[in-house]
């Protein structure tokens, strides 16, 4: 399989962003920790905070596929594991999404 | 592939236990692996006593001594006795090294002598480096050029032979190789640190000249990016070279060239 340094630059790119992203969601939700519902969701409605909760799930997701891609090819390396670990990701990444843009666009019903 | 244990025929039974001395004080027990591929038995762990009084102070001293007085169907791979030959590499109180330079009194208690791990094992202490080879091979251990000048030496400034420091020194005797997990795993696919650590040796040399082939040929998921910097392989060094930073600067190298 080709193309190593992509990958290997594309964590490293996917983790230095995550260090900020990760210390914004613990403070967010330890400042949120224990609110009733309907604050927490208007304050992650709010334009900043959605955004940065978009980028974080994404690089989480994107972070997680890349990562466990590692383990199975150095484990047990199968191509049909590697595509499960993609199609997983990606219904985490859709699911993740489609909750936060409900919570964004909609709001709490 | 992960494998958590040993084949079945390839599990360690307890082996023979030689007579130990009486006569002697300074008696040092040494455990050695033992396996013969003509008796269709499992590998074995014998136990030997060696007079220390009566022996050099290297761990390759006492198996000679064990060869000649004991037992002389011991096999191992051994010739240079100082370090630069790279033959008499082996798996010492579970550390990978050259037996010609650990001192026996680096050690407390029985000495536990095994091949190197994860490899084929011949006979003895003797592995099957076929694979090692042709991984070595595979990098090219050679300059590779393309003009006609200069028609006689092809010199270098004394910076840049200072840049194959720590890379020239290598044996090949396969310590870091066989000390990697990764390699273990994936040793078919995996170049390995050994290898990498000389593809890295003609890639900095000033006069390559096909250094960017070296680079793209190196871009594989498995051949280069199995390296997790584990740092076994720069732990392992008998000659305390760090096969793992030449892996991360042919890394950089890559990433400069994407």
């Amino acid at each position: 399989m080709s193309d190593g340094i992509k990958h290997w630059k594309y964590s490293r790119i996917s983790s230095i962003v995550l260090i900020p992203l990760t210390i914004w969601f613990v403070a967010f939700f330890s400042k949120n920790f224990g609110m009733p519902f309907e604050q927490v969701a208007s304050s992650l409605s709010t334009p900043l905070n959605s955004l940065l909760m978009f980028t974080f799930i994404t690089a989480t997701i994107f972070h997680l596929q890349q990562g466990l891609q590692v383990i199975i090819e150095d484990y047990v390396y199968k191509r049909l594991w590697i595509n499960l670990n993609i199609i997983f990701c990606s219904l985490l990444f859709v699911v993740s999404i489609i909750s936060l843009g409900k919570l964004v666009l909609v709001g709490v019903l | 592939m992960v494998e958590l244990r040993l084949p079945k025929n390839s599990r360690v039974t307890q082996g023979i236990t030689w007579e130990k001395p009486s006569d002697v004080e300074n008696v040092q027990e040494v455990r050695i692996y033992r396996y013969n591929p003509e008796d269709n038995e499992n590998p074995r762990l014998d136990t030997f006593y060696v007079d220390l009084d009566k022996c050099g102070p290297m761990i390759l001293d006492a198996l000679i001594k064990i060869k000649n007085e004991i037992d002389p169907t011991l096999t191992f791979r051994r010739s240079c006795r100082e370090g630069i030959c790279g033959s008499c590499s082996m798996n010492i109180g579970g550390v990978n090294t050259l037996a010609c330079l650990k001192g026996i009194n680096e050690f407390k208690g029985p000495i536990n002598i095994y091949p190197l791990p994860h490899l084929p094992v011949i006979k003895d202490l003797v592995p099957d480096l076929k694979q090692f080879y042709k991984q070595h091979a595979s990098i090219k251990p050679w300059l590779e050029t393309f003009t006609d000048e200069p028609k006689e030496e092809w010199l270098q400034s004394e910076a840049d032979r200072k840049e194959l420091d720590g890379l020239y020194e290598c044996v090949m005797c396969a310590c870091c190789s066989t000390s990697c997990p990764s390699y273990w795993w994936n040793g078919d696919k995996y170049l390995g640190p050994a290898a990498l650590l000389h593809a890295y040796r003609w890639i900095i040399d000033s006069r390559d000249q096909d250094r960017k082939a070296r680079l793209d040929e190196l871009n594989d998921s498995f051949k280069l990016y199995r390296c997790h910097t584990i740092m076994n392989c720069a732990k392992a060094c008998p000659k305390g070279l760090n096969p793992a930073k030449a892996i991360a600067e042919i890394k950089k190298l890559q990433l400069q060239n994407s």
